[in-house]
């Protein structure tokens, strides 16, 4: 009778609440090297958890969840150029039952991209002057995969780690378009 | 751990030790990078006129780094959507009929600048290679050279048309010897209905097709010669290459974004560079005639061996300008295209005895 009851329990067992809002906060390495750090918040517009039915000894839940978000990035390629990044992106997150992280997302930000040198521009007269406006803006479309893991064992399982390999793309580039692959390797943590 | 790793790769020292500066022009859409490095303090600029066209600058770094950077500052310029020049401009701004025009113009802007940055009484030299001789000639040509203390030209041409005609003569001799000695093509050239399997096929096809004037021609000719080259270089020359940088050192420790050099180098390919097409900058073009002007000093280094722009141009270039004999240098290498890269220390020896005879 007692094994019915707990059989029962895990029956009726009522899966997590989903994570409503997520900091993550990351090192930014474009082509992994340059370096440079990123923030984005992440809100849950909807949330499924499944559970799974070969575990019998207690609840477990797979949980799939889809969000949007705002990102601030930025990084350094000496002597090339500092880039920024402000943006938007949206993707799909599912957390197994053993709290790892699969994540895809795809993004669209302003990227402005500051020389990183001394800029000479040429005057009507012909003269040089060293200029400051050393940016230009651009328009980068991102996508990015990334795997992780909730700590269960740590602040409730608010705390998460995640390592996102991705692309943005700088258009325009000269005539046409420039890839720049990055990483980002941080910690993430739900707010709400 | 990680983030540090990172971090530490970021900062790598490997191209460090030297004194340098990041530079950039900008000029018409473009973003020229112009990396400087070596002895700032010497007065002395060797402005690196790179291949390509969509090459780009830092591959010379290894040619230079542990010789002439020590006598002298390089420039390292990026050309405009080449190398890891960076910008925004349209595609009807820089297409066959009109970058070439541009680029010299960039190139005169670029001296310009290097005088404003360092002092109007720095010594200005050019060294162009290749693609980037085609470059700088346009330049002494629509400009004025004396804004130049030098101009160092290896391997590359001033004349697509005598380009061709050297090519030609270049195929005979060598093509000849190989009869003579009863050696084979390494491979056969099939392309656009012509089939030539052995040495004479080769001579037999140049006496049909002199003077070149057709596109067609032109791809035949140019994949002949590359294995006719490929004999040439095996019985002729005697490398003693650069050492190569460790492999990812420019990706991850110099201003340099080899992605950039990639996306460059072939968008810069399909709009101004696609050989046997009429989009080509590099064919049927000749300032042979209009060089006359040229007085300052010129240094023609050239490997002896190259079947991509071989030694005919090297002697029509010195015939064309009007330099004063007493005022050009003139030496060939054991070496192909690159004899900067293939005979490193002959070859700075040689343009630091220009440099110092000239500054």
């Amino acid at each position: 009778m007692a094994q019915k009851i707990a059989r029962d329990d895990v029956l009726l067992a009522i899966p997590p609440a989903p994570d409503q809002l997520v900091l993550d906060v990351s090192y930014f390495g474009e082509v992994i090297a340059h370096p440079g750090m990123s923030a984005a918040i992440d809100y849950t517009l909807s949330s499924k958890a499944v559970r799974l039915a070969k575990f019998t000894d207690r609840a477990r839940f797979k949980q799939t969840s889809w969000f949007v978000g705002g990102e601030l990035g930025g990084y350094r390629h000496r002597g090339n150029h500092v880039g920024l990044l402000l943006g938007a992106r949206a993707g799909v997150r599912r957390q197994t039952a053993r709290s790892f992280l699969f994540e895809a997302m795809l993004g669209a930000s302003y990227f402005h991209k500051r020389l990183d040198g001394t800029v000479f521009v040429v005057e009507d007269d012909g003269s040089f002057s060293e200029t400051r406006i050393k940016g230009r803006p651009k328009f980068a479309p991102s996508i990015a995969f990334g795997i992780g893991q909730r700590l269960p064992w740590f602040l409730d399982g608010a705390l998460g780690w995640h390592v996102r390999p991705g692309v943005f793309f700088e258009i325009p580039f000269n005539t046409t378009v420039l890839p720049h692959p990055y990483v980002q390797v941080g910690l993430n943590y739900r707010l709400r | 751990m990680l983030l540090l790793a990172m971090a530490s790769i970021s900062c790598g020292e490997v191209l460090e030790g030297t004194e340098q500066e990041v530079l950039f022009l900008r000029h018409k859409g473009a973003d020229m990078n112009v990396w400087v490095r070596g002895n700032i303090d010497s007065k002395v600029i060797i402005l690196v006129v790179h291949g390509g066209a969509g090459g780009n600058s830092a591959a010379y770094v290894p040619d230079y780094k542990d010789n002439l950077e020590h006598d002298y500052a390089i420039a390292y310029w990026d050309q405009r959507h080449g190398g890891s020049a960076q910008g925004s401009f349209s595609k009807k701004e820089f297409n066959h009929t009109n970058a070439w025009a541009l680029m010299a113009e960039d190139m005169m802007l670029v001296i310009k600048m290097l005088r404003e940055r360092y002092g109007q009484d720095t010594k200005v030299f050019a060294w162009g290679h290749s693609w980037g001789v085609q470059l700088g000639t346009k330049f002494l040509v629509d400009h004025d050279p004396e804004l130049l203390d030098g101009w160092i030209a290896s391997n590359g041409t001033h004349s697509g048309n005598i380009e061709h005609a050297s090519r030609n003569a270049y195929i005979l001799t060598y093509a000849q010897e190989m009869v003579d000695e009863g050696a084979e093509l390494d491979e056969p050239v099939t392309r656009g209905g012509v089939d030539i399997q052995t040495p004479q096929d080769a001579i037999d096809w140049v006496n049909a097709n002199d003077p070149i004037t057709e596109w067609d021609q032109t791809d035949v000719q140019w994949t002949l010669g590359g294995v006719i080259g490929k004999w040439v270089y095996a019985n002729y020359t005697d490398p003693r290459y650069t050492e190569n940088l460790p492999p990812g050192t420019l990706l991850f420790s110099s201003p340099v974004s080899p992605i950039a050099q990639g996306i460059n180098s072939a968008r810069t390919g399909t709009l101004i560079n696609n050989s046997y097409r009429e989009t080509s900058i590099q064919e049927f073009w000749d300032l042979s005639t209009e060089m006359k002007h040229i007085t300052i000093p010129v240094a023609l280094l050239w490997g002896k061996y190259d079947h991509i722009i071989p030694e005919g141009v090297a002697y029509s270039y010195r015939d064309s300008i009007g330099t004063p004999p007493e005022d050009i240098m003139f030496e060939f290498y054991d070496a192909g295209h690159s004899p900067e890269y293939e005979q490193p220390d002959a070859f700075a020896e040689d343009v630091r005895e220009f440099i110092e005879r000239h500054r």
